[in-house]
């Protein structure tokens, strides 16, 4: 990016639209009432959720159809650490942490022998098994009544615990920042595309996958973990394998390995059920069917999302948003270069 | 003291013999070839030296330590760097990303450091930067650090891959067919470049390669390998007078073909087979 940099108007231009995004995210929930910032938290933590899985699909290639049931156990630790234990939040979501990275870990050791569609049904199975199992244990989930998870001591209304989770999702962001732009991202990279050459490269290939599993695991406990004290109930139903799709479908419609990508896909997906619910009232009604209930919203639209994606635009939003990253940062704008393909389609294919 | 040391290793992969007994050493500062026909196993021997294959038996010594058991980072750790027959690169990278993921063992600070984004990391990450730039320098590539790797001719990939080998800091150097694809003028030149790089990056060689001339130029000591065993070594000319060698090259009925009478040698699917 040599040569025209932008003037003083448009350095001017820029700092407007940024400013204007961060005005978006901070303030305009500020105007909003509490069921509307409740939602909007929900597409904050979304996005952890949907970097978590970035780490797995991104990174290092290996789909998980079972994150439902890592951000469920997230969920149920947290819960379980403040209501029955009396723990507070932060040990709690500590532990969520935790918890995830192990579990992620045990899958990950898993990930080393079996890869591709056969790691995928391993996962699905691991969720499945989660929902049956580990979410039936009264102890730790309150059964089918859910267990209670309140919000933290300074942050009791929800615009609070929005700005929390806000704090959260950017302590996420950099992590996964400086991962990418150090040796561990850029080994997680080249063992993803050649595992040999990884090795050569002096990386030690399962060490790392096993590292991007607990790191995906950790984010995913996090992301759990405040999920559940945004509702301050969990149920077990919750998390079940509908969730898992949208997670996936929100990630690769979002740009696999683009941070801003999934961030606004994660966003769009946690938001697009409450939006469709508020423009067709209740519920869009097509003739000759039944009334299409708002939960319903992203497993209609994102199937259809992800076709645009891996038909036209593998990099997601993440590709079609890239002409505006290059102009924020000093650059031109256009539209060339979009079609680079830094994603294909066949790393989406499990 | 040998730099390194292949002992009687053998492996076999199903029916399939690849390699028996090979031994073979490199002393410091040498530039070892290794030769044979296709399917000689002279891949396969590189494979065992890098750690892709454990041998079924024998043994693998580098710097005076058994490496037999180690893994391929464990030797890169150690000081081994290798190049792929078909170019080991992350082609999805820039030029610049792949410098800078060989320099993985140089870098100076934890994974776990990098990831929470300690200040020192970000000045180590500036010293990678700039270790990747001289080395692109050093091996004209400083025009294509920001080209992704996937869309380079194939001349310059084997340029890169060089490239990303040195990043990792070798003491020795294992280059699979470093001149494939290459005229001879290209080849004779790599010589001469690969003679520089010895003395600039205090490198013992040692090279699996098809161009004679080349082999005759630079190296020190030659293996020739056929049907996964050692079929000849010693200096260059040494090796190429050896009529074993020849015969392998040629095939064993052309051999046959050149003595018998000159009736038969009308025998159709002779020399090719």
């Amino acid at each position: 990016m040599t040569g025209d940099r932008p003037g003083v108007a448009g350095w001017c231009a820029r700092g407007a639209v940024m400013v204007a995004v961060a005005g978006l995210v901070l303030f305009v929930p500020t105007l909003r009432n509490n069921v509307e910032v409740h939602i909007y938290t929900q597409a904050v933590i979304y996005a952890i959720i949907g970097l978590s899985l970035n780490v797995l699909l991104g990174y290092t290639g290996q789909i998980s159809l079972g994150h439902q049931a890592f951000v469920g156990i997230g969920a149920f630790t947290s819960a379980y650490m403040v209501t029955v234990h009396g723990q507070p939040f932060v040990a709690a979501v500590g532990m969520a942490m935790v918890v995830g990275g192990v579990q992620a870990l045990v899958l990950g050791a898993v990930s080393l022998r079996i890869t591709g569609l056969y790691f995928a049904l391993v996962t699905l199975a691991y969720g499945t098994m989660a929902e049956e199992s580990l979410f039936n244990i009264q102890k730790l989930t309150g059964g089918s009544a859910g267990q209670a998870a309140p919000k933290p001591t300074w942050f009791t209304t929800d615009l609070r615990y929005y700005y929390l989770c806000l704090a959260f999702l950017a302590a996420v962001v950099w992590v996964d920042w400086r991962l990418m732009k150090t040796k561990g991202g850029r080994a997680l990279l080249a063992l993803r595309e050649n595992p040999r050459v990884a090795a050569t490269y002096g990386a030690d290939v399962k060490a790392y996958t096993l590292m991007a599993f607990v790191v995906a695991g950790v984010f995913a406990g996090l992301g759990g973990a405040l999920l559940a004290h945004n509702d301050t109930f969990v149920v077990r139903d919750l998390f079940n394998f509908q969730l898992a799709l949208v997670f996936v479908i929100m990630t690769v419609v979002g740009g696999l390995r683009n941070r801003t990508g999934v961030v606004v896909g994660s966003a769009f997906f946690a938001l697009v059920g409450y939006f469709f619910d508020k423009l067709f009232g209740h519920g869009l009604s097509v003739p000759g069917l039944k009334v299409l209930p708002k939960e319903y919203a992203p497993i209609v639209i994102g199937p259809m999302l992800l076709l645009f994606t891996l038909t036209r635009h593998p990099g997601g939003v993440g590709q079609q948003i890239r002409p505006v990253q290059r102009w924020l940062r000093g650059g031109r704008f256009s539209f060339k270069d979009t079609h680079d393909a830094e994603v294909r389609v066949s790393d989406v294919r499990a | 003291m040998s730099v390194l040391e292949v002992q009687g290793c053998s492996i076999r992969f199903g029916g399939v013999q690849a390699a028996h007994d090979v031994s073979l050493r490199a002393g410091e500062w040498e530039i070892v070839g290794v030769i044979g026909p296709n399917g000689a196993g002279k891949t396969t021997t590189f494979n065992v030296i890098t750690g892709f294959y454990r041998p079924d038996s024998g043994r693998v010594w580098f710097k005076g330590r058994d490496i037999t058991r180690l893994a391929v980072h464990e030797r890169t750790a150690l000081g081994m760097g290798r190049t792929f027959q078909n170019v080991g690169l992350v082609k999805s990278s820039t030029v610049r990303e792949n410098l800078l993921t060989a320099q993985h063992l140089e870098a100076g600070y934890s994974t776990l450091a990098g990831m929470v984004g300690l200040p020192s990391t970000f000045a180590a990450e500036r010293r990678l930067r700039e270790r990747a730039e001289a080395l692109a320098g050093i091996l004209g590539l400083s025009d294509l650090l920001d080209t992704r790797v996937a869309g380079l001719p194939y001349g310059v990939l084997k340029r890169v891959e060089l490239g990303a080998v040195l990043a990792t800091d070798p003491d020795l150097l294992l280059l699979d067919e470093p001149t494939s694809g290459m005229g001879p003028e290209e080849a004779h030149a790599f010589g001469a470049t690969l003679l520089e790089l010895r003395r600039e990056f205090d490198l013992t060689v040692v090279m699996i390669e098809h161009h004679v001339p080349l082999v005759a130029q630079v190296c020190d000591y030659v293996y020739c390998l056929n049907f996964g065993e050692l079929l000849a070594e010693g200096t260059p000319d040494e090796v190429r007078a050896n009529p074993e060698v020849i015969r392998a090259y040629l095939g064993q009925e052309a051999e046959e073909v050149l003595h018998e009478e000159p009736g038969v040698r009308g025998v159709p699917g002779g020399v090719g087979a």
